[in-house]
């Protein structure tokens, strides 16, 4: 076969990370420090990698490999995102030190999967892809395995995982065993090709959404993204809410969003059912935690409920999402950052642990503060770009009193989450100070962490103030 | 970059500067750095040419244009007295911060944090940067409530947080709304004024009504009021000021520029229903401000009673009302803070705010009791001072529209008196009250920051001509709309 070297480079953030998986699992094999000097590069490779993916053309290999796999602003969004986040965890977990030399070659081949996933145009490189994604995270959850709750968490990840697992495959084998086609566009044809098995084609719809939704937190498979977030050792944690939400979301954006638009009517209106009944739900069941990553987990569900909200306005839409899905990434590798710091001195999980955090830490303090405002959508912050965005795109672009009903809820319930939002700001601004906040002596690798957080606040700021230039320095637009 | 946009950025650097000065310099930085943006703010009053009604120092920049959002900002007759009232009011505030020693620099910070973002509400000229400062000068006032307040600050702060919150996101539906129905699609709002025509008259009625909601709040109408007790009972002295002197103004000039400014036919139809609702608001808090024996609650509820003079000048849509409502928020603006200041003296000294606690205090605090006994004549309406002219141009526009209604409001005018008069009386005269024995009279300071204000009133009152002048063109072109 032939390829010309533009088809190799246009895939150097797949390779790039293929690269830095075999010289990880080389590491397991070698003797004495070798292995400190690459996983620290591992790092600076992948922020390497999130440059090279901006800069790698859009359209580049759309016929390479029966056009496979493509490379357009969801992939370059998905790539540059899934590189920062990777970057990040293992930052995390080379400071923490908590883990052994496999958890890296865990996470790339995670990375991996997700890269790969994003770009997929054909159901089983999706398949495989998902599960290079999932199955290092169901062994990851339970690296924590010390602590009973952290079994809880790994198993119910797993049981809940696998089910998911054959409710999606079960899904892609009836759309492909109907359409007899294993191509986006294939199926997108097929569907629109044959208006009268509309209702027969909701089953794997459904099938696949439920499948695919169980990785985020979709009601009604949301039960055990809770459990598994405060079970799980806090990095891991952050990768689950990174990686994992942005290879699915951008997954289902491309499936839902993008290929199969426009074909189908019934499912549009059951993401949208979905969405809005996720975002209620997580909003509503986050008023009432006392653990702060218990809080993060459903506030996180609510996230991805109104993201999903966007997906069946496809393209026109991408804007607000990205602007929405950037923030909501950033902010959590910021928050993540800062917890994986307080781990190192205190138990981070009870929200109060927190208190006077912006006494004792005054920068870091006020950065979480601005990450958790981002979050809830204070303007202008870049986290009220998504918001604000999403409802526009929302009010101006689906049929005229449904699209208004929804922005209007999609707002009010935004709303709601200040509240939850705040009682962690109250913590954290309080100036009675609880005395285990302590931080320890910091050595240059911890401060990093609380860069990290400080860096991520400086950026929803700036961010929230050009507003679109994020969008163009993500290739979207 | 123009003067307008220079003068929101300055308070901006003053917090750059605040944090990374030490906190001993945080007071007088603070204060220099307001009082310098006061200044600019009276060189804007005096280069203010008031025969022209368009927007004056106009700056406009592009900043999302695939969403139709710009930096737009300018002053008009509309908004020029309440910039330079939010100028004024902040280097009071912060004057009167002396109290304050836990956290200077945060403290601090969100003043000039909180200074920057009222002039923005007041310049913006694109509906979605004026959404953007109304929603940012909450944050500020909630840390402000939250660290610095009372005992129950953490419930007041996010009860106000909640309340305005809850609003404004009616405020903003409605503004993304109105960018959908023009085309195209733009948040500009001369922009939009101009192609007002062009949307329906129940998407018009639709939008006044969502911005009427975000506006009442925090304004606040009856009965969406009951968070602003809270906050002002629970706010830092200087917190309480600007909250009474500027933030509810925002409610009054959203109703003015974004409801009776914006869609005229659709004004018309809601301005019945929300003349009742501010004679209710006359009346009603009145009466509780009157049940009140604590001091701050009694004056917040004052506030109420007067916003709602506000309130009927405005759905007047006559000349008269309408100057006379801009001119009863800059008279509120000046008489209640200043009474929320002198509240504040008194808790600093005794820790109590029962009017029964008090007692005799002119004979202790001679100066202080002149001042405090004009700043309560002018908040009830003596003639001669500020308060009279606003509440009797309100009520004569509303008669003129409306008739004999406006007799309830004048209501409100007489139990303004009794509950003024009681805490004058309450607190001023009589035997010393054991807690107020020995008490020290005004400080320096103390005088430095009431003096003004009582001047204003004599000014206001005695001349409110010096007001109207900057007032009256700009309302005359709105009232035009309605003839």
């Amino acid at each position: 076969m032939n390829l010309p070297i533009t088809t190799i480079l246009a895939f150097l953030p797949e390779l790039g990370t293929s690269v830095l998986v075999v010289l990880l699992l080389a590491t397991l094999f070698v003797k004495g420090k070798a292995h400190t000097f690459i996983q620290w590069c591992v790092p600076g490779a992948l922020l390497l990698l999130m440059v090279a993916a901006r800069l790698i053309p859009s359209g580049a290999v759309n016929t390479f490999a029966h056009a496979s796999f493509v490379v357009d602003q969801v992939t370059v969004l998905g790539r540059m995102l899934l590189m920062l986040s990777g970057a990040a965890i293992v930052l995390f977990a080379l400071v923490t030190k908590r883990f052994p030399r496999e958890f890296f070659v865990l996470v790339l081949l995670s990375l991996l999967g997700g890269l790969v996933a994003i770009g997929a145009q054909e159901m089983l490189l999706l398949y495989v892809a998902i599960e290079l994604l999932s199955f290092p995270g169901y062994i990851l959850v339970a690296f924590g395995k010390d602590k009973r709750v952290s079994v809880e968490a790994a198993v119910k990840y797993l049981l809940f995982g696998v089910v998911a697992t054959a409710m999606l495959l079960y899904g892609f084998a009836l759309l492909i065993g109907s359409c007899g086609d294993t191509t986006f566009s294939g199926i997108a044809q097929c569907v629109a090709n044959s208006p009268s098995s509309e209702s027969i084609l909701l089953v794997p719809f459904a099938l696949i959404l439920l499948g695919l939704g169980f990785k985020i937190g979709t009601v009604p498979a949301q039960a055990w993204l809770p459990d598994t977030y405060t079970g799980a050792p806090v990095e891991v944690t952050g990768f689950l809410a990174s990686v994992g939400k942005i290879s699915i979301l951008l997954v289902l954006f491309r499936l839902f969003g993008v290929s199969l638009l426009g074909t189908f009517q019934k499912g549009a209106l059951l993401i949208i059912v979905l969405g809005v009944t996720t975002l209620v739900f997580g909003t509503t069941a986050a008023l009432f935690q006392k653990n702060f990553r218990r809080l993060l987990a459903y506030s996180g569900i609510g996230h991805v409920g109104f993201m999903m909200c966007l997906f069946p306005l496809g393209m026109v839409g991408f804007q607000a999402f990205s602007w929405y899905l950037i923030s909501y990434i950033v902010a959590t590798i910021g928050i993540f950052a800062y917890l994986t710091f307080s781990s190192l001195s205190f138990d981070q999980d009870s929200i109060e642990a927190h208190q006077g955090r912006i006494k004792s830490n005054p920068q870091l303090g006020i950065s979480v503060v601005v990450l958790l405002l981002s979050m809830a959508g204070l303007p202008p912050l870049l986290g009220f770009w998504g918001k604000f965005g999403g409802a526009v795109s929302v009010m101006r672009d689906y049929p005229v009193p449904a699209g208004w009903l929804l922005a209007g809820a999609l707002l009010v319930v935004s709303v709601v989450s200040f509240f939850y939002y705040l009682s962690v700001i109250r913590q954290l601004i309080s100036s009675t100070e609880n005395s285990s906040t302590q931080p320890k002596k910091e050595c240059f690798s911890v401060s990093l962490l609380s860069y990290i957080a400080i860096g991520a606040a400086v950026f929803l700021v700036v961010g929230g103030i050009v507003g679109e230039q994020i969008l163009t320095l993500f290739g979207v637009g | 970059m123009g003067f307008l946009s220079g003068l929101l950025l300055f308070p901006v650097v003053g917090v750059v500067l605040l944090t990374l000065l030490p906190a001993r310099f945080s007071r007088i930085t603070a204060l220099l750095v307001s009082l310098l943006t006061f200044i600019g703010t009276v060189v804007l009053l005096f280069s203010f040419n008031t025969t022209i009604t368009t927007l004056q120092f106009e700056e406009l920049y592009q900043w999302i244009p695939s969403l139709g959002i710009g930096f737009h900002v300018g002053v008009d007759h509309l908004s020029i007295l309440l910039v330079v009232l939010s100028s004024f009011l902040s280097v009071l505030a912060i004057g009167a911060s002396y109290g304050v020693e836990k956290n200077l620099k945060a403290y601090y910070v969100c003043f000039l944090f909180l200074l920057a973002t009222l002039l923005g509400v007041f310049v913006a000229h694109d509906l979605f940067l004026f959404y953007v400062f109304w929603e940012l000068s909450l944050f500020p006032l909630y840390v402000i409530i939250a660290l610095w307040g009372g005992e129950r600050r953490v419930y007041a702060a996010i009860k106000m947080f909640l309340y305005t919150l809850f609003g404004s996101i009616f405020l903003l539906i409605g503004i993304i709304l109105l960018s959908v129905l023009v085309q195209p699609h733009t948040f500009d709002l001369p922009t939009i004024i101009s192609l007002r025509d062009t949307i329906p008259l129940q998407f018009q009625l639709l939008i006044v009504v969502l911005f009427s909601i975000g506006f009442a709040v925090k304004l606040p109408l009856v009965p969406v009021h009951t968070w602003l007790p809270d906050a002002h009972v629970e706010a830092p002295t200087a917190g309480s000021m600007l909250l009474a002197g500027v933030l509810l103004k925002m409610g009054g000039y959203g109703f003015l520029r974004l409801v009776f400014g914006l869609f005229p036919q659709a004004a018309v139809v809601i301005a019945f229903p929300l003349f009742v609702i501010g004679l209710v608001n006359i009346v009603y808090g009145a009466f509780l401000a009157l049940a009140q024996s604590d001091l701050k609650k009694l004056v917040a509820y004052s506030s109420i009673s007067h916003m709602g003079f506000v309130v009927i000048g405005l759905a007047s849509l006559q000349d008269i009302g309408v100057q006379g409502a801009l001119f009863q928020m800059i008279a509120h603006g000046i008489t209640s803070p200043a009474l929320f200041f002198v509240v504040g003296v008194l808790y600093h000294r005794t820790h109590s705010r029962d009017i029964k606690f008090y007692g005799g205090i002119a004979t202790v605090m001679p100066v202080f009791s002149v001042l405090f006994a004009l700043t309560a004549f002018a908040s009830l309406g003596l003639p001669g001072l500020i308060g009279f002219i606003g509440e009797f141009a309100t009520l004569a526009g509303g008669f003129i529209a409306y008739g004999w209604w406006v007799v309830a409001g004048g209501a409100g005018v007489f139990l303004a008196g009794m509950y003024m008069l009681k805490m004058v009386q309450g607190v001023l005269w009589g035997k010393v009250a054991d807690g107020c024995k020995g008490l020290k009279d005004l400080t320096r300071t103390e005088v430095l920051v009431l003096v003004p204000l009582v001047v204003l009133m004599f000014i206001g009152g005695i001349a409110p001509m010096l007001l109207f002048k900057y007032i009256q063109p700009g309302v005359a072109l709105l009232v035009q709309l309605y003839l």
